[in-house]
């Protein structure tokens, strides 16, 4: 029995759809994937850009207010020393990580569905770790001093920093995590900028996408080098992604403080990561591929895809969570099960009871292959996630710290308007990124989808030839 | 002008062909005919052009392999000396801020080598992301933005839908020849750049 007769036995139901949808050939994919960069944006993008624009304004007053007066504009206190800016922090970056899962373990694992949705998801990572890094950068009062207490730059003091503290840790991950993210970026979109550069009618547009094009000319000896760098920076940001949330989830795991310092925190914050970046990549791609006319390269494949991977790592969230109540009952101590009972009955207790709800109960809705299949269903389950992983962190942050060891040093924390105003501000900074980005620069990695279509094409001429021939 | 004799200009003859086999068939035929400046372009990677072109194995990964060496190792001594060495260089103004500082924290091992492993891991992978992207362009030529191919206007199509074949001569009688080849090939929208001409 040839491949072909078996493929066309499977019923029509259990067929895997296509990648790509329609006949398409490579001068159709150019036009539709460029096309939104040439059109007219219209009015909706001026509009969302005028909503993001006042936010991120908002943020840029926010900051401006704060480096004038000082961190005091925060509701941080004693005991919680730690509060919005570390959640946002760890929140924003973990929202990253689905992009550089995206776009590098399922490249290693040649997953073809990564290919329409990785610039995209690249790109949010980018937006999110600049969001990220502007909280620790702010957090430590005077940022114009901040370069020399964190990297080891020679000064007449002869001071370095201390290399055994994982906050320095951070600063080298998240550095490391954003330039090698940005240059994975980038080498992905030199052969796209050559396309737009070539594609263009105006004469402005080709020189500004020639120069970022660097000259690119598609030679074969371009791609053999481009194709081994592409590979090895997907190598090396695969450890580094797991990398980054491990040494972000050390900022908390080596102290001592009940409810900070457990074991599982490492795989727990990384699992959290991919969880809130996939909600956040859905949140914002199902939109997108509305607008801008990108169905036929974004399926319903992809996104139920994408339902199964947030089904998948809610649970592993959800074992994290088991783990940790399990550690804190089973440790015997006081104050880990002190800790525990806080989290159901405490002062906040409404958030841990909303973070369970969000992260555990919700995307139990992706079990059913209808559900995954409706966008508004969809889009409603991401953007809760999205909640319950924020919530994730300020239970972790907050009610760790709001309650510890010694009762007389118990208190409250309750957020300022700053404190507010400066996390829709990055939410205002990472939309205004994300616009400017569908703007001008193609969303989908063409070059990548045109070598899907023809290994695709490939791929079918063998089996028809298979079919005839009579062979496996 | 000058008194030295130029060199002779390079002629680049360019064709395109619709389909990414076609044009691997020609440059298969050429090859064998003993031609070797060539060249293939197309908007994507095509599966066995290097065979066809009989490219060698890209460079890119020893760079990256180097630059990671020299990364971590570069992390771990900047950990080492900066916090377990009070070791110090010539006294002076700059030079005596490069002083290694033993820091005692709580009295912990200065040197606590698994302390170390978080920094030196990620300076490797930044290293190796430099290394490869720097090595990539470097080993391309790039960024070079002026280049005889872009003379061709039809060539723009390189990008988008057609794979492109160049050949290169320094001989000005081989032109005519090379041209009729290409188009006994199937190659369309011929054309030839004089490299160097108005020197």
């Amino acid at each position: 029995m040839s491949a072909a007769t078996a493929h066309s036995e499977v019923p029509e139901h259990l067929r895997e759809p296509p990648l790509i949808e329609g006949p398409q050939s490579d001068r159709t994919l150019t036009d539709s994937i460029l096309h939104p960069v040439w059109r007219d944006p219209g009015r909706g993008w001026w509009m969302a850009l005028a909503v993001t624009s006042s936010f991120l304004g908002i943020l840029t007053l926010c900051i401006a207010y704060l480096l004038l007066t000082g961190v005091g504009v925060w509701g941080n206190n004693s005991p919680v020393y730690w509060a919005f800016d570390i959640i946002n922090f760890v929140w924003w970056v973990g929202i990253g990580h689905a992009g550089t899962l995206i776009s590098a373990i399922l490249l290693l694992f040649q997953q073809g569905w990564r290919t329409s949705i990785n610039r995209f998801a690249e790109a949010m990572t980018l937006f999110a770790v600049i969001c990220a890094a502007i909280f620790p950068g702010l957090h430590t009062g005077r940022p114009w001093f901040a370069a020399y207490w964190l990297v080891p730059i020679p000064n007449t003091m002869q001071m370095w920093p201390n290399f055994k503290s994982p906050l320095v840790w951070d600063v080298f991950a998240i550095g490391t995590y954003f330039t090698v993210s940005l240059l994975f970026w980038y080498v992905g979109l030199i052969p796209d900028l050559a396309t737009l550069r070539d594609a263009s009618v105006s004469r402005t547009r080709r020189f500004v996408y020639g120069v970022f094009a660097l000259g690119w000319r598609g030679s074969a000896r371009h791609w053999n080098n481009w194709k081994w760098a592409y590979m090895l920076l997907a190598g090396i940001s695969t450890p580094l992604v797991l990398s980054v949330h491990t040494i972000v989830s050390f900022d908390f795991a080596t102290s001592i403080l009940p409810g900070w310092h457990t074991t599982i925190f490492p795989p727990y914050f990384v699992a959290g990561a991919v969880f809130s970046g996939f909600a956040m990549v859905l949140s914002l791609l199902i939109p997108a591929r509305q607008f801008m006319g990108l169905k036929h390269v974004v399926t319903m494949r992809h996104i139920e895809n994408m339902c199964k991977v947030i089904l998948a790592t809610g649970w592993m969230v959800t074992f994290g969570y088991a783990c940790e109540m399990f550690a804190d009952w089973y440790s015997g101590s006081v104050f880990e099960i002190g800790q525990l009972l806080t989290r159901f009955l405490g002062p906040y207790r409404y958030f841990f009871w909303m973070l369970l709800f969000c992260n555990c109960v919700v995307p139990q809705i992706f079990w059913f292959r209808s559900m995954r299949r409706n966008l508004a269903v969809v889009w409603i389950v991401a953007a809760l996630v999205n909640v319950g992983m924020w919530l994730e962190r300020f239970v972790i942050v907050v009610i760790s710290l709001h309650q510890d060891f010694i009762p007389a040093s118990w208190g409250m924390y309750y957020p300022t308007m700053i404190d507010i105003g400066m996390l829709l501000g990055t939410m205002g900074l990472f939309g205004t990124a994300f616009l400017l980005f569908l703007k001008f620069v193609p969303a989908v990695a063409l070059a990548e989808v045109k070598e899907l279509r023809y290994e695709t094409e490939l791929h079918e001429q063998q089996h028809a030839h298979e079919a005839v021939t009579g062979a496996h | 002008m000058s008194a030295f004799k130029p060199s002779p200009p390079t002629h680049w003859i360019l064709g395109s062909f619709k389909k990414a086999d076609r044009c691997l068939a020609a440059i298969r035929a050429l090859r064998s005919a003993g031609e070797n400046d060539l060249d293939m372009y197309s908007a994507y990677p095509v599966h066995g052009a290097e065979e066809a072109l009989g490219l060698k194995k890209s460079k890119v990964p020893l760079i990256v392999l180097c630059c990671a060496i020299f990364g971590a190792s570069n992390g771990y001594f900047i950990q080492t000396y900066t916090n377990a060495t009070s070791f110090s260089f010539l006294s002076g103004p700059w030079l005596g801020s490069l002083r290694g500082y033993l820091l005692n924290v709580g009295g912990r091992d200065a040197h606590a080598w698994a302390l170390n492993i978080p920094i030196t891991f990620e300076l490797g992978v930044l290293l190796s992301a430099f290394g490869a992207v720097l090595g990539m362009l470097i080993l391309n030529g790039l960024p070079r933005l002026h280049h005889p191919v872009f003379e061709v206007e039809a060539f723009r199509s390189a990008q988008i839908d057609r794979y492109w074949i160049s050949v290169t001569t320094k001989d000005e009688d081989k032109r005519e020849p090379l041209r009729a080849k290409l188009a006994e090939l199937g190659a369309e929208e011929i054309s030839m750049v004089e490299e160097g001409a108005d020197e």
